[in-house]
């Protein structure tokens, strides 16, 4: 029996990607989707959390983020950090078009706040993802 | 229905998460897939290299269950156990040695003791070039003295490199007992198994080796060898059926030598450094004893290599311990010789004359030329085991082929950092791999020129091509200098016959106008400088002739060439020019490749070995090897021409032209091949260019 493939126009524009807790569904008890600007936030998140060599047979995938925080913190680190995240994004989430990254040390904390602003391509707004980066 | 994953059988990640993601787009739960930071793609990444690992580890693993795929030595052996082949254990150095003692007067006064007492276990001291070796002796050696001269003399006692060790078990048959000896470097062939009923007890069996089940009873006294895992040999002993059994509270002792295997050879300068009695009891001083090396330390070598293993495992299971066929007798003498480097057995009937009911074997050693007369009988003897009844068995010496090959190579020097003499050694390289690789089978019984052209071209990914002739050479042997002697050398190969392209056809009109028969230089009886001059006067030099001043005159070097009609002739070069001092020394059958040289009278050689090289130029590029014939590859020469540079056009093959292939280099010597320059002598190392 041939396959049945659903046409273009029957598939939803949105994105739809598991949720990175995979906690299940009370009712359904299966585990959750995120979609939309969550998959995409989720996505910057893991790129950016990700480190190079991490995954398998795909040295290019992820960033070097996670290296620099063992390095001294000053403002050379932290500039190396937000072009780190710039440029991993540029270039591995096709979806977004990033419009700024902050980058705030909590120097009490032993933490740095990082602010990813983007909008998503075909969209006008500009979008905000906060996250924390730590020593893991 | 949906997609399912079809990509089952691909071994690369990318192919098997592609497969993965192309189910999914059949799909419409989840569309982040394509994007790398989606945990969809994380997920993917892990369901792929989980089937990556698991399709590897399948292939790996089956791969390993084969004799011919697997990689890791113990499953090679265990694989090979089931044919009945047990590896060759790494084999301690022998060397000879002769100690002499000299005692001191009894306690009486007036005798020397009777006799004196060297102990199994006693040690030796060797030295080789880099380093100094154990050797022990692995029985007790006892000596009477000469009541005259209070000497003891232990003469050519054979010495074994490592340390005399020994391991026991005491048989316990309420559970699964396993005899290992705990050492990898163990010398299986001087091991020696005691088995005594307890272990206080003063007798004692000796238990010998056992590789096959014909003729053992229940009471025979043997044991199987096998290799177990970590290189290690386990023991196993008779089952009450085939062999004897052993019974609960034997005692089991082995001796055993751990050997550094063929480190030692050559090792040479022996001291004895252990303790020498006499039949009183006294020890002697040291500086009371003599020791002389009667043989340097040989014939150790290192254990079975995997890949022997593989060659040699299933070649073995096909004779059964018979020798029927001439390939049964090369792998059972590779058994019984380990030492060989090549082997090569053929019945008589293939010789010319046909001599039925013998079979040669024709075995080169790993040291040497030749094989000793000692070896060679004790190889004949232990053959007659697996001998069919009324075959006699020859042991001789391997005729070798010398194959010398001379390519030109074209390569593109824009594509590759190599220049062309670096790229020349690395054509050389492949040559001489090609060459070790082959020692074992003589190439199959035929050596392509097309094969060899095949190695060179893969040398290098800028080379486009070559042109390679290949020569062959042997060795004139059987004379002795001063006397007169005949000797033909059969090349087993047509030879290019001159005469064919000598304008007229064969027997034309027309002189050939090359030479396809050359020798090396050598001085002949007779042949003086006072003769020369006095021939290059006339312009005649009488055949045979002798100068009446021979004594006080100087010989001339002269080589050997075929005239191009199938006579040899005695030849040199005076002012440039080749003169003919002798034109009938020997015929040449073209047809056949044989070339018969004599009567002929040589009086010396440069190099002084009763040996002179003689090259033909064989026609086409397929060579046979025939019977009891061992070819090696020897100097090649190795051309390289950058076609972006110089675009020289080389003739595959051209007679008339002298400035091509194979040719003396535009002089007007009438030439095929070069005279050789030096005698032909087999290859001592792997890496011989």
């Amino acid at each position: 029996m041939p396959y049945k493939f659903k046409s273009d126009k029957n598939i939803s524009r949105g994105y739809r990607d598991f949720n990175m807790t995979f906690n299940a569904n009370p009712n359904s008890r299966d585990f959750g989707a995120v979609k939309n600007d969550n998959a995409i936030k989720q996505s910057v998140m893991n790129l950016v959390k990700t480190a190079v060599g991490e995954r398998p047979f795909q040295n290019n995938v992820g960033s070097r983020v996670t290296a620099l925080l063992f390095e001294p913190y000053d403002v050379f680190t932290g500039e190396a950090i937000k072009d780190e995240i710039y440029s991993t994004l540029n270039k591995l989430e096709p979806r977004i078009s990033v419009k700024g990254v902050d980058v705030r040390d909590g120097y009490d904390t032993n933490e740095i706040e990082v602010t990813v602003r983007y909008s998503i391509i075909g969209e006008q707004i500009v979008k905000e993802v906060d996250f924390v980066l730590e020593k893991a | 229905m949906s997609a399912i994953p079809s990509e089952v059988t691909s071994l690369d990640f990318f192919e098997i998460k592609e497969s993965i993601r192309s189910y999914l787009r059949t799909r419409s739960e989840f569309t982040d897939y394509d994007f790398e930071g989606s945990a969809a793609s994380y997920l993917l990444d892990i369901l792929a290299y989980n089937t990556y690992y698991t399709a590897f580890n399948a292939n790996m693993a089956l791969n390993e269950a084969f004799l011919e795929t697997a990689t890791v030595r113990d499953n090679i052996v265990k694989i090979a156990k089931q044919l009945n082949y047990t590896p060759r254990s790494i084999k301690a150095a022998m060397a000879e040695v002769t100690v002499n003692v000299q005692t001191n007067i009894g306690s009486d006064g007036l005798t020397f003791p009777d006799f004196v007492n060297i102990r199994k276990g006693d040690s030796f001291v060797a030295e080789t070039v880099n380093e100094n070796y154990i050797f022990t002796l692995l029985t007790q050696q006892t000596a009477s003295v000469d009541q005259q001269t209070g000497i003891a003399s232990f003469k050519c006692i054979p010495v074994y490199q490592g340390n005399l060790l020994t391991y026991s078990f005491t048989v316990n048959n309420t559970k699964t007992q396993n005899y290992v000896i705990p050492s990898e470097d163990v010398d299986t062939e001087r091991m020696i198994v005691y088995v005594s009923p307890s272990i206080q007890s003063s007798e004692i069996d000796i238990y010998n080796r056992a590789t096959s089940a014909v003729a053992l009873d229940s009471n025979s006294r043997i044991y199987f060898l096998e290799e177990v895992d970590d290189l290690r040999y386990r023991l196993v002993f008779g089952d009450g059926v085939l062999g004897r059994r052993l019974i609960d509270g034997e005692f089991v002792k082995i001796d055993y030598v751990r050997t550094t295997g063929e480190e030692a050879n050559g090792s040479r300068d022996f001291t004895f450094i252990g303790t020498a009695t006499d039949s009183q009891g006294r020890v002697i001083a040291s500086s009371q004893i003599e020791t002389i090396t009667v043989r340097t330390a040989g014939d150790g070598t290192p254990r079975e290599t995997p890949l022997s293993i593989k060659y040699n495992a299933p070649r073995l299971y096909t004779t059964q311990n018979r020798a029927v066929t001439e390939l049964d007798y090369e792998n059972i003498v590779r058994q019984l010789y380990p030492q060989a480097k090549s082997v090569v057995a053929y019945g008589g009937e293939r010789l010319n004359p046909p001599i039925y009911g013998k079979v040669y074997i024709a075995v080169r050693p790993q040291t040497g030329s030749a094989l000793n007369e000692t070896t060679k009988t004790k190889l004949k003897n232990q053959l007659k085991a697996y001998a069919v009844a009324s075959i006699g068995v020859e042991v001789i010496d391997p005729k070798v082929f010398y194959v010398l090959p001379k390519t030109y190579v074209y390569y593109n020097g824009n594509n590759t950092n190599l220049n062309s003499n670096d790229l020349a050694t690395k054509i050389l390289k492949n040559i001489d791999n090609y060459n070790s690789q082959n020692t074992s089978n003589r190439y199959g019984g035929r050596i392509e020129a097309s094969k060899l052209g095949a190695v060179i071209d893969n040398s290098d990914p800028s080379i486009s091509g070559n042109t390679t002739q290949v020569a062959l050479g042997q060795n004139l042997t059987d004379f002795n200098f001063g006397q007169v002697f005949n000797q033909c050398l059969d090349f087993g190969n047509a030879l290019y016959n001159p005469d064919d392209y000598s304008g007229g056809g064969n027997g034309g009109s027309c002189l050939p106008s090359f030479s396809v028969v050359k020798s090396g230089t050598f001085y002949a009886t007779g042949y003086t400088e006072d003769l020369v001059a006095a021939g290059v006067t006339s312009g005649l030099i009488q055949t045979p002739a002798f100068s009446s001043l021979e004594q006080t005159q100087t010989l001339v070097p002269v080589n050997l060439r075929d005239d191009g009609k199938g006579r040899m002739i005695l030849v040199t070069v005076r002012d440039e020019q080749e003169v003919i001092l002798n034109n009938n020394v020997g015929t040449v059958d073209y047809t056949n490749g044989i070339v018969c040289v004599g009567p002929l009278n040589i009086a010396l050689t440069p190099d002084d070995t009763q040996r002179v090289p003689v090259v033909v130029y064989p026609a086409g590029g397929s060579l046979n090897v025939p019977p009891g014939t061992d070819p090696t590859i020897l100097n090649p020469q190795v051309n390289p021409i950058d076609f972006t540079v110089s675009d020289i056009t080389i003739p595959s093959f051209d007679p008339n032209n002298f400035n091509g292939f194979n040719f003396g280099g535009g002089t007007s010597l009438i030439n095929i091949i070069d005279y050789p320059t030096d005698t032909f002598q087999y290859p001592e190392l792997d890496e011989c260019f």
